[in-house]
């Protein structure tokens, strides 16, 4: 088992990492690369740079937004604040890579990452009965959609588990090996997936305000070339 | 020959007669040049074999034998025949010693030392040469009278001097007690002379590729015909060029001719 | 269709790229130890071997097909000229950045420039490749410039064609061969199949060989790639002057073995006789053996093996001379690592990014020949799957690129930010012992380290295993400089901190997870040795009493003696006693005077027939 864990901790772990750091810049440059080529084919090649920087602005720290829901949107802030800040300030994880890198930074006291971690957990488990419970969600639904935030659960409840041995119902280099596995899981799809938000934010508003430039009659040549003019849309 | 050439080169003479294999030559060494520790690194054969942090190093032979090696400092050095930008430089005092900044890391040195003496310090990210410079600098500004290896034998058994003297005090010991040791005094010839001698009762191993004629001479034969070959070929190429382009325009001057001749015959 | 086996291919390219890049960060970062096999008895491997020496060799084609057209003046083969004087030119950028890799400080490549050692070969080597890359470049950069703005500066290079392909075949020349003269200074290196006085004449010979090989297999694979009409009349044509070529390579290599008196070792059937048949053939007597045979003449796929047979043959001629042929000499075995192997592949795939990039943006082949009307296009409705998205290369390129990258950096070992690692080999033996496992056998804990790091150490079972006798193979600590002689001798990894701990054993001992906090008392911290409980705080007969040996202070963050301590308590108070018995102020442990006062020990004649014990 220790032999599994250390493979885990060791080639899995830093195969996702490097992974998510690579993929995630990957993500940008061809983000750019996607704007530059549609500003390229644009008719009007304006953009309102000063609208783009607020609506990131104002997404990225959504007080504003408080008054159209207010309990939604305080425990959105705090999910986040527990998926962000628990993992990386957490005092093993810390010692981790401090050992491996020789780097480190200070952590969070141990009530504190406990209650993080709580606030992921519920976060996540509210997301997940929200899209079930809910008819209009549930017809949104893509498969996605439910097993993104199911393995997003699996790290934060097998670390707390691993955390606390008296609650813990399994042997816990068991425990310890689902942690770092699932973990590293998440780490490596991040670039693929929607998590990749914490990254894209500002060019997704970017990519929906270069949607409004393309050239007048762009419909009508998307049409043409699927074969499907003079249909109704 | 060359010995007679270096005699007041430094040098050191080893009897391995005398050596009893307590390596205090090689903390001598360490201890001076501050090499730093051994560690047990997988580009070394053993951790006691010459090594970035072992200039010398004590090698058993057979059961009661040690012989030291070290840098030879050879009187026509191949290293520094092969160093492309003069790191290593033969002293007109003898030694061979290094620079650091001048090295470009290219290596040639350690394939070209028939002795198989310089070694890397591979695992620093800015890596360099390392072997016995004998001291060169410290025994140049005064700081020691002689190099760490030789200061801290307890027998005698290795000593520095100049090449000329420890060669005769070599022949000396060897042909007083001929029915001990071996009538031969390693380094004298061995590609040809070297300024660090042995005198030994058992042959002392080096390597059987050693040859007795200095190795640069194979290498500068090949590079005197530069120039020539440089010159010759471009000759020969434009000699080429203008050959065929003549051979192809009386060829075309030719069948223009014929043709000529043929329209005519027609006409 | 076409589209897409290019896509793949780079993709393939890629991929290689974005591991070669991770190795390259550990590489530079982290010194030649890390990423490299290479030992101080071999140090030169692959990267020298195939990155420079076989590199070079495989850019012969420039020189050797400029001289086909200039010198010999065989029109017909200038469409080839521009993509092999593209090849030639990116395989020495290849080179020199090969060579980056390899040199230890790469940062002064610049000084054979200015420093001039006229005695070195590769010196020599270095301003030919230097000035022959630039040369190789003005005879390029008309490609590039044709359409552009400099176009004036392109017609002016054009103007001085000639002499700029003289140049260069005299520069080739002179380098081709060097690259062999580099191997005359080193005959203990080389085995003497290979080694030979005439080893720049092989070299040069071989190269063009080489030349004319990669000129036939570039065209063929471009044709291949982007569906292009094939250029095999012209290969056809190149294939008789090939075989000339290699008869009269082996024909030199054998006679010169033969003037040497070395062929015999070519019938001794080592290891090393049959590398060589098995280089001459493949480079030589066999695609020599096709071309005359007439394989060759309906062109196609023959001239794709031909060509292929020759660049392994005599990319491994290189590689053999470099090292291969001198591994049994140099008395350790070299093999090299995949991070040399695949670094050697990225410069390649690197070289062969930019020549496609070339091709795809430059006339280096000639424009084929358009239909008179172009057909119409079938009109056909567009499924979305058929659709190429915009950016769908550099999608594929760049996610292969990462995925390559991320698995380098998996299979780096751990350690590799630190640099290099020592050799480890587990002292398994002593793991497995028990303290108390009721066996009665003796168990020392030594420090065999000398750093604070423990072991159990059965004696008694070293003893039975190595003989009664054996007392000298450890206990012959003398030698101050010496480490072998210690428990290094026999277990490797002596130097690499050990430890018996068994984490598993105890939480099984202690229940499971209720047991965690016996030992991890607080929560707070994160679970690791440093902080937790001492080993003392259970096992208090850690240390047998009435024992030689001190016990450690109980604050002690270390829980047993050291080695040093043991030697101390058990070796120092004997030694002492007998250095005081001879007088001696201060204890002389390491002399071997202490033991031996009489130099007569020493002479030659009393010492030969004594065994030292």
């Amino acid at each position: 088992m220790e032999a599994w864990l250390d493979w885990a901790r060791g080639p899995a772990f830093r195969f996702a990492l490097a992974l998510l750091v690579l993929g995630v810049l990957r993500h940008v440059f061809l983000l750019v690369a996607g704007i530059r080529l549609a500003m390229k084919r644009a008719g009007d090649k304006k953009l309102p740079w000063k609208a783009i920087l607020k609506s990131t602005v104002s997404w990225l720290f959504p007080a504003r937004h408080l008054g159209q829901s207010p309990f939604f949107s305080a425990a959105s802030v705090v999910f986040h604040a527990g998926v962000i800040l628990a993992p990386l300030f957490l005092v093993s994880h810390v010692y981790l890579i401090e050992q491996s890198i020789g780097v480190s930074w200070p952590t969070l006291p141990a009530i504190l990452a406990d209650v993080l971690t709580g606030a992921a957990i519920l976060g996540l488990g509210t997301v997940l009965v929200l899209r079930v419970s809910s008819r209009a969600a549930r017809a949104l639904n893509r498969p996605v959609d439910l097993w993104l935030p199911s393995l997003l659960l699996v790290p934060f409840l097998s670390g707390f588990l691993a955390m606390h041995p008296a609650l813990n119902p399994i042997p816990f280099d068991a425990m310890l090996l689902v942690h770092v596995l699932s973990g590293a899981l998440v780490l490596a799809l991040i670039p693929f997936t929607k998590l990749v938000h914490f990254v894209s934010l500002p060019a997704t508003q970017l990519v929906s305000e270069v949607g409004w430039h393309f050239p007048p009659d762009a419909g009508e040549r998307v049409a043409v070339a699927l074969g499907k003019e003079n249909q109704p849309i | 020959m060359s010995s007679e050439k270096n005699t007041s080169e430094w040098a050191i003479l080893t009897d391995v007669t005398k050596c009893i294999g307590c390596e205090f030559c090689v903390e001598g060494c360490k201890a001076l040049n501050e090499t730093g520790e051994d560690r047990p690194w997988p580009w070394q054969a053993k951790i006691n074999d010459l090594s970035a942090t072992r200039w010398t190093t004590i090698e058993r032979l057979g059961k009661d034998r040690f012989v030291r090696r070290q840098c030879r400092h050879c009187a026509e050095p191949a290293c520094v025949s092969a160093c492309p930008v003069g790191a290593l430089t033969k002293t007109p005092e003898g030694p061979v010693v290094y620079d650091s900044i001048k090295c470009m890391g290219c290596r040639y040195c350690m394939m070209a030392c028939p002795f198989l003496v310089p070694r890397y310090s591979w695992d620093e990210a800015v890596p360099s040469i390392r072997k016995c410079v004998m001291c060169f600098e410290r025994i140049q500004s005064g700081e020691v009278k002689e190099p760490g290896c030789t200061a801290a034998c307890p027998t005698g058994a290795t000593i520095f001097g100049r090449r000329g003297e420890l060669l005769g005090e070599a022949w000396q010991r060897v042909r007083a007690n001929p029915d001990v040791y071996l009538q031969h005094v390693f380094g004298e010839h061995e590609a040809g002379g070297t300024s660090v001698l042995e005198i030994s009762d058992v042959d002392i191993a080096l390597p059987a590729t050693v040859p007795s004629d200095p190795l640069p001479n194979r290498t500068w034969g090949a590079l005197k015909t530069v120039p020539l070959v440089f010159l010759g070929m471009g000759a020969t190429m434009l000699g080429l060029r203008w050959l065929i382009g003549r051979r192809d325009l009386l060829r075309n001057e030719e069948q223009a001719v014929e043709e000529q001749a043929v329209e005519e015959q027609e006409g | 269709m076409r589209n897409r086996r290019v896509r793949k291919v780079k993709g393939v390219l890629w991929f290689v790229l974005g591991v070669t890049f991770v190795v390259a960060c550990a590489r530079f970062f982290s010194g030649l130890g890390t990423v490299t096999d290479l030992t101080d008895r071999t140090p030169w491997g692959l990267w020298i071997g195939f990155d420079v020496m076989a590199g070079v060799a495989l850019a012969a084609g420039g020189f050797v097909l400029a001289a086909l057209v200039y010198c010999f003046r065989q029109e017909k083969f200038r469409p080839l000229l521009r993509p092999a004087i593209l090849t030639a030119f990116l395989g020495y950028v290849a080179v020199a950045v090969g060579l980056l890799f390899d040199l230890g400080r790469p940062w002064n490549i610049w000084r054979p420039m200015f420093f001039w050692q006229h005695h070195s070969v590769l010196f020599e080597v270095a301003w030919c490749v230097m000035l022959y890359t630039t040369v190789l470049a003005l005879e390029f950069l008309p490609v590039p410039l044709e359409g552009s703005r400099f176009h004036g500066v392109a017609r002016f290079l054009k103007r001085f064609s000639l002499p700029l392909v003289i140049l260069g075949i005299m520069l080739s020349t002179l380098h081709q061969s060097s690259l062999g003269s580099l191997f005359l200074i080193t005959p203990g290196r080389v085995h003497p199949l290979w080694y030979s006085p005439i080893l720049p004449l092989l070299f040069f010979v071989s190269a063009v060989g080489l030349g004319l090989a990669m000129v036939t297999f570039e065209s063929r694979a471009t044709s291949w790639l982007y569906g292009k009409k094939s250029e095999d009349p012209l290969l056809i044509s190149l294939m008789r002057p090939l075989a000339v070529v290699l008869l009269l390579y082996a024909g030199i290599r054998f006679v010169d073995l033969a003037a040497r008196g070395v062929l015999p070792l070519a019938f001794e059937w080592t290891w090393e006789s049959t590398l060589f048949w098995f280089e001459m053939v493949v480079s030589a007597l066999l695609p020599a053996a096709l071309i005359l045979s007439g394989a060759a003449k309906k062109g196609g796929r023959a001239l794709s093996w031909i060509a292929g047979l020759v660049v392994v043959g005599f990319v491994l001629h290189r590689i053999d001379t470099a090292g291969i042929s001198g591994i049994t000499r140099a008395g350790v075995r070299y093999f090299p690592s995949w991070e040399e192997i695949v670094t050697s592949m990225g410069v390649v795939s690197a070289a062969i990014l930019a020549f496609l990039f070339f091709v795809e943006r430059y006339r280096v082949y000639p424009p084929e020949e358009e239909p008179a009307e172009p057909a119409p296009l079938p009109p056909v409705r567009v499924r979305y799957r058929q659709f190429t998205a915009p950016l769908a290369t550099a999608r594929s390129s760049s996610l292969l690129f990462v995925i390559g990258a991320a698995l380098a950096f998996a299979l780096l070992p751990s350690g590799a930010v630190f640099g290099a690692r020592l050799v480890e080999t587990p002292v398994r033996g002593s793991r497995r012992v028990l303290a108390r496992d009721g066996s009665g056998q003796e168990l020392l804990l030594v420090d065999g380290n000398r750093a604070n790091e423990l072991t159990l150490f059965p004696h008694d079972e070293h003893v039975k295993r190595l003989g009664e006798k054996a007392c000298a193979i450890c206990h012959h600590m003398n030698r101050p400089g010496d480490r072998e002689t210690s428990c290094y001798e026999c277990h490797r990894d002596e130097y690499v901190a050990t430890d018996l701990f068994r984490h598993e054993d105890h939480v099984r001992a202690l229940g499971g997870n209720a047991g965690c906090a016996k030992c991890h008392a607080d929560p707070s911290l994160a679970k690791s040795r440093g902080n937790a409980t001492s080993c003392l705080e259970c096992h208090e007969d850690m240390v047998a009493g009435g024992d030689l040996v001190p016990k450690p202070a109980a604050d002690s963050a270390f829980f047993a003696p050291s080695y040093m301590q043991a030697m101390h308590g058990t070796c120092m108070a004997c030694h002492e006693a007998e250095d005081e018995k001879n007088g001696e102020a201060v204890p002389k442990l390491a002399l071997c005077g202490t033991c031996h006062p009489d130099p007569r020990d020493f002479e030659p004649t009393a010492a030969r027939g004594r065994t030292q014990e």
